[in-house]
């Protein structure tokens, strides 16, 4: 048994840092604020919007509310930010702080209305279900508004998630001659996300099938899911989908796209055609999972042994017999894998949450036709060089 | 015999970093009990609480960005909290031992279970007699970390020059006086064995204490024990040594010394003391003393300071024609940058400038109290020099320009930083040999940056203000260290 995935306060955290312009106040022990941070900075470094009450002795024996009503002044009063989330932890739930009483006296004293909470008790569940308060947060806030011709949403986006920036260039300029982004949902400014119900189409990335199901609800917009957009084939499928669900033709751009993209993995093929029928194991969340099999089968001829979704599989001792049990000689994985790698000794490539063994500023994203390059290049100097790299 | 600093310099530059973020907030009280443990040989720390604890805790702050990849942790539920998580704590103890076969295990409980009051210690008394692996509970002093608000004015006051003393609560402390009582046995004291605790020396092999143990071994005294990075089999064996050494978080060893009579020192290294070739004889010197070998070492050790500054004095002769301006954004360095550049490398010193400012630490003050505790921190560091040096307390950016312009070279810890800007070094060695190589190696770099004619400005200058970052370092002052109101009175 080695439970150690993240807990609810961190699914809801990764959802509402993802808002550009809102301020995170976590009300809870320091831990909390220390982990949240730590995977978050290292993706988005400088992004520095979050604090928290410093929950101490004097808490567990007074309650923890006055220092969350002086938190909360702070708070509104220095962050530049157009909203506050108070996300509460493990130990304010314990000790049973009335956080909701104390946010709506100082939103009502101080005639304020953008202050919101989410209770988020570690021990009361998994990351996802935190995921969902905080979208379900957002989405009561939303009203319904007219619609924009040809505009997607698209959904399943985090400010910490590895590449973000990068990916999201590169899959704009696949879909920007033919759609109207209306807005990346959570990753956007909090104006640019109330105009969510604006969307004619909600593009979902695998996983997030239940935000798309609480807007169908809501607004009556549509949704298709996709997979995240690996790969050259992958790209396609990702544009197709979107585009015929639209009834819009690819447009000429991506094909150009395509082409480039291809002439440059043509040097490649004699490196690329060494990567075929090796074995390789893929661990991380369902928005990546699913796209990058696709990729790494189809498109390169590998072999994943072992695809896991940590969001379905817990506990971390399990995933490493799985591991260890398979023939993988590559690992794909957040940067917690790195450890079973060297263990293993083989190469590993960090592409999903968290990742906090590796800077990238750079436009080197790894989705779209663009992105392509960049990951297959990664992945050819970890494994074609592994051996003038490794330790051994 | 190494004949450059190249490991010196891969440890500050490719081993021994420390997360950014820990500018901003603390890691809790786990964080240190997770280093202790996980870095033991063949040891395992077990976290007792929720999933989500065992998820960021892996990520340990003084582990230079490794992640302790071998932390379990019991996965608590709602249900647990409410019922007791005795059940997954001993499920997850017998399948560790089973699959690892770890010969410690350390049990770390998070605040969660500090508040339920799991009966670890039953769970412990419970298993130890069906297992080999030894069992540790590492009792929580804190629900979360130390009172600051009461102990920082007080320990920064007794010791104005540095924020250390009773302010560190991660957990480091717990876990080692856990090891103290339950690993350690009493042993035949040798009084040629010394133990080295690296908790600021890092996990990796540090070349300061190589160098140490380099000139330990010439003095015929041997290094029993690297605590913690040693074997439980070592820990166990530990009150061998008649001296422990350490550079912070002192309470364990206060424990070993009540328990088993080790005595103990704090290496006032290159930050506080034991600066220059009269600080490293200093600092051998009072290890003999401890260790009741003055007699024998003290001549040997004087010869070896005086060969070295025969060796060294021709070189800080040629530098002591250059002139040098100091600025410090924060005071509480004034008093080491005086004394290694005026003092142990001879620069004739032009001008002092220091910055008061009401954060962190500094925030436990009022204006008027830090204005006095700088000056006295500069009057103090001027004490050693003999000749006048002017200083003045917040200085505008113009002023300094001239004073730049007006000198050889500009040391300091600002943001805007010159072409003829040197930075502090990144190390100084703890061993004679080395720091002999180290001045010469200084020397050469304060000669290459005189001599530097290119005036363009490095990319460091382009810093744009983030208001956002700034506030979440102020939110700690506030919510933290102000807690309380009034000010501390000197």
């Amino acid at each position: 048994m080695n439970c150690d995935n993240e807990c609810r306060l961190f699914g809801a955290y990764r959802v509402v840092i993802s808002i550009k312009d809102s301020a995170i106040l976590i009300h809870s022990t320091v831990g909390c604020n220390w982990g949240t941070l730590a995977f978050h900075m290292t993706s988005k470094i400088n992004d520095i919007r979050q604090t928290s009450t410093v929950i101490y002795e004097e808490e567990i024996v007074n309650g923890g509310e006055k220092i969350l009503e002086e938190a909360l002044e702070n708070t509104v009063k220095l962050y530049e930010a157009k909203i506050v989330y108070v996300i509460t932890g493990c130990i304010p739930e314990i000790i049973n702080d009335d956080s909701r009483e104390v946010i709506n006296k100082f939103k009502q004293k101080n005639n304020l209305d953008n202050i919101f909470l989410l209770n988020e008790p570690g021990f009361n569940d998994a990351a996802i279900r935190g995921m969902e308060s905080a979208f379900k947060l957002l989405i009561n806030e939303m009203t319904p508004r007219q619609i924009i011709k040809n505009s997607i949403n698209l959904i399943g986006f985090f400010s910490d998630d590895y590449k973000v920036d990068s990916d999201l260039i590169n899959i704009e300029n696949m879909l920007k001659d033919s759609v109207y982004i209306n807005s990346i949902f959570p990753y956007d400014s909090y104006q640019n996300i109330m105009k969510v119900p604006s969307a004619l189409l909600n593009v979902v990335l695998d996983g997030f099938e239940f935000v798309g199901e609480m807007l169908k609800e809501k607004f009556g917009t549509p949704y298709i899911t996709v997979s995240y957009p690996y790969g050259i084939s992958g790209s396609r499928n990702f544009i197709n989908k979107i585009l015929s669900e639209l009834s819009t033709e690819i447009p000429k751009s991506f094909h150009e796209k395509e082409i480039l993209s291809l002439e440059i993995i043509n040097k490649l093929h004699p490196f690329i055609d060494a990567l075929k029928g090796m074995p390789v194991d893929i661990i991380g969340d369902k928005a990546r999972i699913y796209g990058l099999k696709k990729f790494l089968e189809i498109e390169l001829g590998m072999v994943v042994e072992a695809l896991v979704d940590t969001e379905q599989k817990k506990d971390r001792e399990v995933i490493r017999d799985e591991i260890v049990g398979s023939n993988s000689v590559m690992i794909f994985g957040s940067s917690f894998e790195r450890g079973l790698a060297d263990e293993l000794d083989i190469p590993f490539l960090q592409y999903t949450y968290p990742v906090f063994d590796k800077i990238s500023v750079s436009k080197s994203g790894y989705a779209g036709v663009d992105g392509v390059i960049f990951l297959l290049e990664d992945m050819l100097n970890l494994t074609y060089f592994y051996m003038l790299n490794s330790k051994c | 015999m190494e004949t450059n600093l190249r490991e010196f310099y891969k440890n500050s530059y490719l081993y021994n970093r420390l997360p950014y973020i820990h500018e901003f907030t603390p890691s809790g009280k786990v964080s240190g009990a997770i280093f202790a443990i996980s870095t033991i040989k063949n040891s395992i720390p077990i976290l007792h609480g929720s999933s989500g604890c065992g998820f960021h805790n892996k990520y340990v702050c003084r582990r230079s960005l490794e992640p302790a990849y071998n932390l379990k942790c019991t996965g608590l539920k709602e249900k647990d909290i409410i019922m007791g998580g005795s059940d997954k704590l001993k499920k997850t103890i017998l399948e560790t031992v089973k699959k690892y076969n770890p010969s410690l295990i350390g049990i770390i409980p998070a605040s969660s279970v500090d508040l339920t009051n799991d009966d670890i210690e039953g769970v412990i008394n419970e298993i130890q007699p069906q297992i080999s692996c030894k069992l540790i509970f590492v009792k929580s002093k804190k629900i979360s970390h130390a009172d600051k608000r009461s102990n920082a004015r007080k320990s920064f006051c007794d010791n104005k020059k540095n924020d250390d003393g009773n302010l560190k609560s991660c957990g480091f402390s717990e876990a080692m006086e856990a090891i103290v009582q339950k690993v350690m046995k009493p042993q035949k004291v040798d009084n040629n064995l010394i133990n080295i605790c690296g908790f600021y020396w890092g996990i990796n092999e540090n070349p300061i204490v190589n160098g140490m143990k380099k000139e330990f071994e010439e003095m015929g005294i041997k290094i029993n024990a690297f605590i913690p990075n040693c074997s439980v089999k070592e820990l166990e064996t530990a009150p061998r040594a008649a001296l422990n050494i350490i550079t912070s978080r002192v309470k364990w060893v206060m424990k070993m010394k009540e328990l088993y009579g080790t005595e103990f020192m704090v290496v006032r290294n290159e930050d506080y003391g034991y600066s220059g070739l009269d600080g490293i004889e200093e600092f051998y010197l009072d290890v003999a003393k401890k260790i009741g070998s003055y007699e024998k070492l003290s001549k040997y050790l004087n010869k070896r300071k005086i060969d070295i500054e025969e060796k060294l004095k021709k070189q800080l002769f040629l530098l002591s024609k250059y002139t040098c301006v100091i600025y410090c954004e924060d005071f509480r360095n004034i008093g080491k940058l005086i004394n290694f550049y005026g003092y142990v490398l001879k620069l004739k010193i032009k001008y002092i400038a220091v910055t008061v400012k009401q954060n962190r630490y500094m925030s436990l003050f009022s204006e008027n109290q830090l204005f006095e505790m700088a000056k006295e921190n500069i009057i103090d560091g001027l004490s050693k020099l003999d000749y006048e040096v002017p200083w003045k307390i917040n200085f505008n950016n113009d002023e300094m320009i001239t004073l730049e312009e007006d000198s050889d070279i500009c040391i300091g810890d600002m943001c805007d930083k010159s072409s003829k800007h040197i930075n502090p070094p990144a190390f100084i060695p703890l061993d004679f040999d080395n720091y002999e190589k180290f001045i010469i190696h200084y020397i050469d770099m304060i000669n290459r940056t005189i001599l530097n004619e290119n005036k363009s400005l490095p990319l460091a200058n382009y810093n744009k203000e983030n208001v956002n970052e700034e506030v979440s370092r102020k939110m700690w002052d506030i919510l933290w260290l102000q807690r309380g109101g009034r000010k501390y009175e000197l």
